[in-house]
């Protein structure tokens, strides 16, 4: 089971930096949430399994929100577009080799340098989430992949809070889980922004 | 109670002045007289009072104490200036929610917790950082602060999570560099520490001025607190895991650095952000010198710091509202139309650079004189960068207010802002002049740490 957990929270979040349609994007996203609350029950406590869930899944309300109000203020084709230009190349083939790269690179890693006092899938899911995160950083050109890697960052900060340095206290957990809602606004501003940006240029242009 | 008053008070008022945001006086006078309210409760709750709410809890060091004051006079001054020389709208109620989640933070207790404040604080400030009607470069600017924010508190909760695991493991040496990298990583993005120094720059020269000042104060005071708080928790982070040299080199690389980089610069803003960044390398050596007499320098330069900027940002402020140019190679002459302010840049970058007899001087002077006790060459590299700093900063402000072909633009100084900016210089002189009572309230925080000389 644990094993099948892992797998597929490679390909969730292999999916969520990867894919150019923004719903399976977000459905990733979503199922990625899901899956690491499942892969943490049996160490973190119950609040913050709760509270990791529910500001996943308010996160991917936020987004999803976000993108369909900006989908029918600027043409839907467009956007999609948009999505596709945020790498740098669009070949499918280019995008799951460097994945394909990563998992190894993070396998590796999470072999020879675990991180203490927790379990190898934990510590595997920490650093994939992690470095997926990282590489939408490091290689988008806008908004939307951005986002997808500072969510995937924030879930990497819960994820290692919840499970390495356990504390069962609701006035952590609540503020862990503001502070990855009020960063799921922070993009939905970060995205209209972007939006506005590219309005401001058209016109001058 | 004091305590929760203490945090909540500024957030209550931050929504009751966003209510009657249209009604400026109104809202500026309401957030001076709840600032003068927050002052007299510092004042009053002294140190050592807390609050316990559940496993978390608020409790006030004397550090706390000295901060928190400075703040809240940086927050005034910003308020009765903003209401002269336009800055962001609703300005008061974007900086009173600021002003709540930094105390917070401040106060925080427990490590973790304070990472996560930090972090709800940088994602508060964002608020004063989102202009949404200026597009293009604002964006990109509101994008890098947001990456900054997750980011740092993303290293600082993982290397937050590994302190207990490497107690258990003593011998594990690696995982003790990686927790000092991590740590290194999270502060320095919030420090604006080069390499991670791009968001400052940026910040300043797309931001209104007011706004910047608050900003680099907030993230600044909060962080610094926080990686004193750590050392003081975890002490053998400075000398196990070569913290200390971590320290020392990210000190003398962020001097030299800025100091090089403020050369090349147009932007006005630009330029004294680099100053900023230059200071923030001087208090971080005060701080790896692991003395007494380092920390009480590296807690007054910071102190400086704050003043300076918001004495320098002030003026710069008139100045490019008046000329609306923000080139400084563009602007000569500007003596005579804005006497105020020109005298304001001038103190304002004395006092950042340590020059007498400002107060920057004596704060400079303490950590010079704990360098100097362990290496002359350190003191003569940290010199340099003071030296390339000051000429670029000099340089700056003789074009602009001494340069031939006057800007023929007629430039007006606003009243107000002059007088605001008179009491900033004053009190830079003043502390200056007489360091001591704020030195002896500085040193008697420091003497309650444990530090190691370096070996």
């Amino acid at each position: 089971m644990i094993v099948i957990l892992t797998v597929l929270l490679l390909f969730t979040v292999g999916l969520a930096i990867s894919t150019d349609k923004v719903r399976w994007l977000i459905l990733g996203l979503a199922a990625h949430y899901l899956i690491v609350t499942a892969l943490g029950s049996k160490v973190a406590y119950p609040g913050w399994l709760a509270s990791y869930l529910v500001a996943g899944l308010v996160t991917c309300l936020v987004l999803f929100l976000t993108m369909r109000k900006l989908a029918v203020v600027v043409r839907a084709k467009r956007f999609e577009t948009r999505a596709q230009d945020e790498v740098p190349q669009s070949d499918t083939s280019y995008r799951l080799a460097a994945l394909a790269l990563a998992a190894i690179v993070t396998y590796s890693l999470s072999e020879s340098y675990p991180l203490p006092d927790i379990s190898g899938e934990l510590s595997f899911a920490i650093y994939w989430i992690s470095a997926a995160g990282l590489f939408s950083l490091i290689v988008s050109r806008g908004a939307l992949r951005t986002s997808i890697g500072l969510l995937m960052i924030a879930s990497a900060s819960q994820l290692v809070f919840g499970v390495i340095n356990v504390k069962d206290s609701p006035i952590y957990y609540s503020i862990s889980a503001i502070t990855a809602i009020l960063v799921a606004l922070a993009i939905s501003f970060l995205l209209a922004g972007e939006e506005l940006s590219d309005q401001v240029d058209r016109r001058d242009t | 109670m004091t305590l929760a008053t203490l945090v909540l008070l500024p957030l209550i008022a931050a929504a009751v002045t966003f209510l009657l945001r249209d009604r400026p006086l109104l809202t500026s006078g309401l957030a001076l007289g709840i600032l003068a309210i927050e002052a007299n409760i510092m004042r009053l709750a002294g140190s050592q009072a807390r609050l316990e709410i559940g496993p978390a809890s608020l409790v006030v060091s004397r550090f706390d104490t000295i901060f928190i004051i400075l703040f809240i006079a940086v927050a005034a001054f910003a308020v009765a200036y903003a209401h002269w020389v336009q800055q962001l709208p609703d300005f008061p109620s974007r900086l009173l929610l600021v002003l709540g989640c930094t105390i917070a933070t401040i106060l925080a207790e427990n490590p973790f917790l304070a990472v996560f404040l930090l972090q709800l604080t940088g994602l508060a400030t964002l608020c004063l950082v989102y202009i949404p009607q200026a597009g293009g470069a604002s964006y990109k600017t509101f994008q890098k602060y947001v990456i900054l924010v997750v980011l740092s508190a993303f290293f600082l909760v993982l290397a937050y999570s590994l302190f207990d695991s490497y107690l258990l493991y003593r011998d594990n040496i690696l995982l003790a560099k990686l927790i000092v990298a991590l740590l290194a990583a999270g502060f320095g993005l919030r420090l604006a520490m080069v390499p991670f120094h791009l968001w400052l720059t940026d910040l300043s020269e797309h931001l209104p001025a007011m706004s910047t000042v608050i900003v680099v104060t907030s993230a600044n005071l909060a962080a610094l607190l926080l990686t004193l708080s750590m050392f003081e928790w975890q002490p053998w982070l400075l000398k196990v895991a070569g913290g200390d040299r971590l320290l020392l080199v990210g000190s003398i690389g962020a001097i030299l650095g800025t100091a090089i980089l403020a050369l090349g610069e147009k932007n006005l803003y630009r330029i004294f952000a680099y100053g900023a960044a230059h200071s923030s390398g001087f208090v971080l050596l005060g701080l790896a010198s692991g003395t007494a007499v380092g920390l009480a320098g590296a807690m007054f330069e910071a102190l400086n710091q704050s003043l300076a900027l918001l004495v320098i940002f002030m003026s710069l402020g008139v100045i490019t509202h008046g000329t609306t140019e923000t080139d400084w190679e563009h602007l000569a002459g500007l003596r005579f139309s804005l006497p105020i302010s020109g005298l304001g840049l001038l103190i304002g970058t004395l006092s950042l650079l340590g020059l007498p007899p400002l107060a920057g001087f004596a704060s400079q002077w303490m950590i010079y004189s704990v360098v100097a006790q362990h290496s002359h060459v350190l003191v003569v590299a940290v010199a340099c960068g003071s030296a390339v700093a000051t000429f670029a900063m000099l340089r700056t402000f003789l074009k602009v207010f001494f340069g031939q072909s006057p800007t023929s633009k007629a430039v007006k100084e606003p009243l107000q802002p002059k007088v605001l900016i008179l009491m900033g210089s004053a009190l830079l002189i003043v502390i200056g002049l007489a360091p001591n009572p704020v030195l002896d309230a500085i040193r008697s925080a420091a003497a309650g740490f444990l530090h190691q000389p370096w070996s």
